[in-house]
């Protein structure tokens, strides 16, 4: 039985997709079978950043309609064992997600895999309830700022009353993932602390990516940026992935870069 | 005329009053039963019923001459029944016995006693959840966030940060009060009388408050 995880966060935009291809990225690494799903019909990018765009035959709806096998629409990482991506369409929307259709790949997947890590379209509609209904555990992704925080929240809400754990009277198990976090700016009072954003969401801190240059590049190279072990962000990735799998590590880049001698000395 | 009358002191001044009076809830039992219980009731405590008004709550079956022993019985032992309670059908057993038959407060306590049945919620109020109790208190021991709306009909209280709306008194009950451990909140109404963040003085911001109702005035005080 599959660990089915959803990468969530309401607000668009805030890296959900850069952080379901880190995490699936770094569990196959460590040696656990996983597959990640493309929940964002119809803006299909999940596997542009795995890399994989060239390599796609069939899709999560083909599969949920019977036009394919899951064999046939999985596609295997070329980089990593264990890796195996479920891409989204891009020809369909998301209304295509039936719950039936959804339960049947996801117990299908469940029976090969040890993960099953759902990259969840942004915004509170179907397609964002259809990527959390199933999941045991959620990462929760969120910028450092007032509106992505306000969503969070309302993503945590929807995680607490409307999903199959929910309905079942069990607990989903939250994860708040902070991204594109940038200490100086935070130490100038432009972006919530990680202390803010714990404090409102009062969920467990699962890691936190420093804003970082490398996301960027690694998604323009199609690598996950797990896989970048010079990066900042990439290191950020692998601790917030080796504390989901129950390692205890501390947390990283959480303050601003000293300034170096002849910076201080000169300004700039 | 007018003269004399405006300087004429009335020979009394009529003032409604309420004074609390024990009730003898009765059940329509043979005398001789009641006499018993109320000797072995006298013995443990002499002076308990000594000179006591009291008023009589009749069962719907009482008729006259069990009323009228029952009286007598009582005022041998000294007590003083002031008024008698029960179905209107007992009037006229009432006006033969020659006390008054005293209203059935039920209706009227309807509207004046606020039952309450206090709701407890564990864990945070997340944006755009809503919980309300419209039968009393609501408890949250936790946070009530940003976009998040608690109401009730009595009091709130929050053991934790009120971000979003808290709005207390929602049927008019003007003694509700919210109280929060931190107030942060966007918007705190009490019986429909609100304030909004904007209208929040800065220096309560996320202090200990209590918010209540005096004179149609929202106060927040921090404790
Ligand atoms: N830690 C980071 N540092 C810098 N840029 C980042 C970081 N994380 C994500 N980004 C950038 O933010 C943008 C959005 O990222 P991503 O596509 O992962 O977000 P998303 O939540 O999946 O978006 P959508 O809601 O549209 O699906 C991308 O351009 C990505 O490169
Ligand atoms: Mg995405």
């Amino acid at each position: 039985m599959a660990k089915i995880i959803v990468v969530t966060s309401g607000k668009g935009g805030v890296g959900k997709t850069t952080t379901s291809a880190a995490v699936a990225t770094g569990l196959a690494v460590a040696g656990h079978k996983t597959a990640v799903l493309d929940f964002d019909v119809g803006l299909r990018n999940l596997d542009l950043i795995m890399g994989c765009e060239r390599r796609v035959v069939y899709d999560f709806v083909n599969v949920i309609n019977g036009e394919a096998t899951l064999k046939q629409a999985l596609i295997k990482d070329k980089r990593t064992d264990n890796l195996y991506i479920l891409p989204a369409s891009q020809t369909r929307d998301k209304d295509a997600l039936s719950k039936e259709g959804v339960e049947r790949v996801l117990n299908e997947l469940s029976e090969l895999f040890d993960f099953i890590i759902c990259d969840s379209p942004a915004g509170i509609e179907h397609g964002a309830q259809m990527a959390l209904y199933f999941a045991d555990e959620a990462i929760v992704v969120t910028n450092p700022e007032v509106s992505s925080v306000r969503d969070s929240d309302r993503i945590i809400g929807i995680l607490q009353s409307k999903s199959r754990k929910a309905e079942r009277g069990e607990p989903v198990k939250e994860h708040l993932l902070l991204t594109r976090y940038n200490p100086s700016r935070v130490a100038q009072g432009e972006m919530l602390s990680v202390q803010d954003v714990e404090e409102i969401l009062a969920i467990d801190l699962l890691g936190v990516i420093p804003e970082s240059q490398s996301v960027l590049k690694a998604s323009n190279q199609g690598v996950p940026v797990i896989l970048d072990d010079e990066s900042d962000a990439g290191m950020a990735y692998s601790d917030a992935v080796a504390r989901l799998l129950g390692e205890n590590r501390p947390h990283r880049f959480l303050e601003a870069q000293k300034k170096g001698f002849l910076k201080r000395v000169f300004g700039g | 005329m007018s003269m004399a009358t405006a300087t004429r002191i009335p020979a009394f001044q009529l003032k409604a009053g309420l004074h609390p009076v024990n009730q003898l809830i009765l059940q329509h039992q043979p005398l001789a039963e009641i006499e018993e219980e109320l000797q072995r009731r006298l013995q443990q405590a002499p002076d308990l019923f000594h000179l006591a008004p009291v008023v009589l709550q009749l069962p719907d079956s009482a008729d006259q001459i069990w009323v009228e022993g029952l009286l007598n019985l009582l005022r041998n032992a000294k007590m003083l029944p002031i008024g008698l309670r029960g179905k209107d059908n007992l009037q006229n057993i009432a006006e033969a016995v020659g006390l008054p038959l005293l209203k059935d407060s039920r209706k009227k306590s309807k509207q004046t006693t606020q039952s309450n049945i206090p709701k407890v919620i564990t864990g945070t109020i997340r944006s755009g959840q809503q919980v309300v109790n419209v039968e009393g208190d609501l408890i949250i021991l936790g946070a009530v966030s940003a976009g998040a709306e608690v109401l009730a009909t009595g009091s709130i209280h929050i053991y934790g940060s009120l971000r979003g709306r808290a709005l207390a008194g929602i049927q008019g009950n003007e003694q509700a009060c919210v109280s929060c451990q931190s107030l942060e909140a966007e918007l705190i109404a009490i019986a429909g009388h609100y304030r909004i963040s904007e209208d929040i003085a800065p220096a309560l911001a996320k202090k200990t408050c209590v918010t209540r109702l005096t004179e149609g005035n929202l106060i927040i005080q921090s404790v």
